[in-house]
């Protein structure tokens, strides 16, 4: 039902302004992932938007993986809600934490800035 | 706009995998979220026949902290009428970016961006509705063991938040351009639960008469218009309440123990949709209540209140004697939507 969506959607909100989020162990966010294939979608339908990233992920890396990192600017987080995860071939797997990790300010001083492009 | 720059503005969304991914296998997942205070209105300010236009910004390549080998972004629309948005260089028989089809943009296929590419976007569409805006919700559900009714009260601060009129509100205007689809908020529907009674609408004013309620064995439906038409910009405080038999929510236990079972939120079921800044709900449970427990959303409790027998309170303000507004309770209710997901 549309209404409830909403609901969800504003429950979650308030629930960013409690959360004690934990501060991220690592930045930026190893590059263990490849995104093999990404649709995005934008639903400005309402006058809220709804937007899902349904996306192909593959592990990079040489050791398994289980934790995948989607940034955000603050500026959304503070107006963000009702974030769900699934995987969208499987509708049995497991439960999926999403959670906002805070990155330690001082953390963005003594990190290497990205090359240039 | 680069979310991926080193800077206090980029926040991680940290998703955990029900089971580490094998290296080279691979899972498709889907993310979805909703974003509040999305739009601006463009231009901010119309006249009061204009059609209303907000307008989107986006980066047409998804934020990601990882290389995206192929991607495509797709927007939809509630209407096809869609005035303005950044065109892109196309790739492959595409010559340009985004293609239109009907009410939907659909910028790529695009090939491989490295980690943390954006590419600035915006959309300015038609949306000739009311964009609901709760700045703040109290609901307040209140429970009486003596009288075996449950209260239902709620309080609303509306704000319409289209775009503002240009010039003064002219009722001669509003009565000529009386058209049904319009940016105007008129109405608001309450689908309540059947067995609903009672019902009643004020604001600071006191009672406002504009409200219909409709109930029968199928449904209880309050239908109330605002004290004035809603234009953007415009705020409208008011509060609903109704009654219900306590035994629609209430049942008893083997223990000897009552399970309360209500609706976390209702709210008006509107074809445009309502977002919720700032939800308060409060359950006030009969005085001498103990061993609550059990909440299937995750709660903070919550502040002992004293209600019903107390001399020095007269028995009429009873719906009023929730406890005042301390930062406490306000704490302890914010958490309580916390980690539905």
């Amino acid at each position: 039902m549309r209404t409830s969506a909403v609901f969800a959607a504003a429950l979650s909100l308030v629930s960013f302004a409690a959360a004690n989020s934990p501060v991220s162990q690592t930045y930026p966010p190893p590059q263990v992932w490849k995104n093999a294939n990404l649709v995005h979608i934008i639903s400005a339908e309402k006058n809220y938007v709804k937007e899902n990233i349904n996306v192909l992920i593959e592990n990079i890396a040489k050791q398994p993986q289980d934790e995948y990192f989607l940034p955000f600017t603050t500026d959304q987080l503070a107006r963000l809600g009702g974030v769900e995860v699934k995987d969208r071939k499987d509708a049995k797997a497991g439960p999926f934490v999403a959670e906002i990790v805070e990155v330690d300010p001082k953390r963005f001083a003594a990190s290497p800035s990205p090359s240039p492009s | 706009m680069d979310v991926l720059t080193p800077n206090r503005n980029t926040q991680y969304l940290r998703i955990q995998l029900p089971t580490p991914l094998k290296p080279g296998a691979q899972q498709t997942i889907g993310i979805s979220y909703y974003l509040l205070d999305a739009y601006k209105p463009l231009p901010a300010t119309i006249n009061i026949e204009d059609a209303q236009f907000l307008s989107y910004s986006f980066s047409a390549y998804c934020p990601s902290a990882y290389t995206t080998t192929k991607q495509k972004t797709e927007v939809k629309f509630a209407f096809s009428n869609i005035p303005d948005y950044t065109k892109l260089p196309g790739s492959g028989d595409v010559a340009e970016f985004p293609v239109k089809q009907g009410a939907k943009l659909t910028y790529g296929p695009f090939d491989e961006k490295t980690a943390g590419a954006v590419e600035p976007v915006q959309v300015r569409f038609e949306f000739n509705r009311p964009v609901n805006h709760v700045a703040d919700l109290e609901r307040d559900v209140e429970v009486s063991h003596w009288g075996g009714n449950v209260a239902f009260e709620e309080r609303y601060t509306w704000i319409q938040g289209g775009a503002n009129l240009t010039n003064h509100f002219s009722r001669v205007k509003y009565q000529h351009f009386r058209l049904p689809t319009w940016h105007i908020l008129r109405e608001m529907r309450f689908p309540l639960r059947v067995g609903s009674s009672d019902p009643y609408y004020t604001d600071v004013i006191g009672n406002i008469s504009t409200s219909h309620f409709r109930s029968n064995k199928r449904e209880a439906l309050l239908e109330i218009k605002p004290r004035y038409p809603l234009f953007g910009g415009w705020k409208f405080p008011f509060t609903i309440g109704w009654n219900s038999d306590a035994q629609n929510f209430l049942r008893k236990t083997a223990t000897g123990g009552y399970v309360l079972n209500v609706p976390f939120l209702e709210g008006p079921r509107q074809p445009e949709g309502v977002e919720y800044e700032h939800v308060q709900v409060r359950v006030i449970l009969p005085e001498g209540a103990e061993y609550v427990s059990r909440f299937s959303v995750c709660w903070q409790l919550l502040t002992i209140i004293t209600t019903g027998t107390s001399s020095t309170r007269p028995r009429s303000r009873r719906r009023r004697s929730s406890p005042p507004r301390s930062s406490s309770t306000r704490r302890s209710s914010t958490a309580s939507g916390g980690r539905l997901w």
